[in-house]
């Protein structure tokens, strides 16, 4: 049985590591609260599910600042959004690809939103929350 | 020193390919950016392109259309494709290996493997 809790600490250091130029310092306890961005991306095929990430606005903001070899007060609120939703993305197909690697799966286009507490988060059935440099971010997955 | 085309609906993640080819010291002599396959297709039989790098999902022309049509037109199918996806099966890159693509890099990737990959490619050191 895949330890799914493992999996998604291991590709979240993976991923902020190599695209972000970030790091995951630890684990958080406690749901996130306060103005939070956040992306949700849906998968189907071999397996299915839904994978969201939240986390609050400035930590995205330096997040992308990583991303796109910027300065944090230069990053815009699209930018802010093409990198949530990116970051969804990219763990999303991390975690599938370690999952089932000789699977078959379609991800959606990721949906950004804006709102109070890790909402994207919220009800999936797996949930971390990661304490980085930059502030925190939380994570979580359903599998069908 | 090469031409590269970077194709994906993301700015940000055309920005940040580019970003990272920088890194690795991989010399461009040019590089375009395309949303999307249809906006690729008319680059690529305007400007002499090296190497296209390309996401899958995107609108109006994804990136296995873009490689279907790229095969079958004697002007383009000899510019090779680089595909770049968050999708890490197997599945996927066996399929748009057999479509023509000569690479497939699974999102996260880091620098110099990403440098060597476009060098294998386009059979030379850029630097």
């Amino acid at each position: 049985m895949t330890d799914l809790n493992g999996l998604l600490t291991q590709v979240a250091e993976d991923v902020l590591e190599n695209m972000f130029f970030s790091g995951v310092m630890g684990e958080m306890e406690g749901e996130a609260g306060g103005e939070r961005l956040s992306a949700r991306v849906t998968f189907s095929g071999s397996s299915a599910g839904e994978l969201g990430v939240s986390a609050p606005p400035s930590t995205v903001a330096l997040l992308a600042a990583g991303f796109l070899g910027a300065e944090d007060d230069n990053v815009t609120e699209v930018q802010a959004r093409a990198v949530v939703g990116e970051l969804a993305n990219v763990l999303c197909g991390a975690v599938l690809g370690r999952l089932n690697p000789t699977g078959h799966f379609a991800i959606s286009p990721p949906e950004v939103s804006h709102a109070e507490g890790a909402s994207a988060v919220r009800g999936m059935e797996l949930q971390r929350r990661f304490e980085l440099m930059e502030g925190d971010l939380a994570v979580g997955l359903t599998v069908h | 020193m090469a031409s590269i085309l970077i194709v994906d609906d993301c700015s940000a993640m055309r920005s940040v390919i580019k970003r990272i080819i920088g890194i690795s010291g991989f010399e461009m002599e040019n590089c375009f950016f395309a949303s999307d396959g249809e906006e690729a297709l008319s680059l690529l039989r305007n400007h002499r392109v090296d190497l296209v790098i390309s996401d899958i999902n995107m609108p109006r022309l994804d990136g296995e259309a873009m490689l279907r049509k790229m095969s079958s037109d004697p002007a383009l199918c000899g510019v090779p494709v680089v595909m770049v996806s968050s999708d890490a099966t197997q599945s996927r890159a066996n399929r748009l290996l057999e479509l023509g693509a000569k690479a497939y890099v699974v999102k996260p990737f880091q620098p110099q493997p990403f440098r060597e990959q476009l060098e294998k490619v386009l059979g030379g050191v850029h630097d």
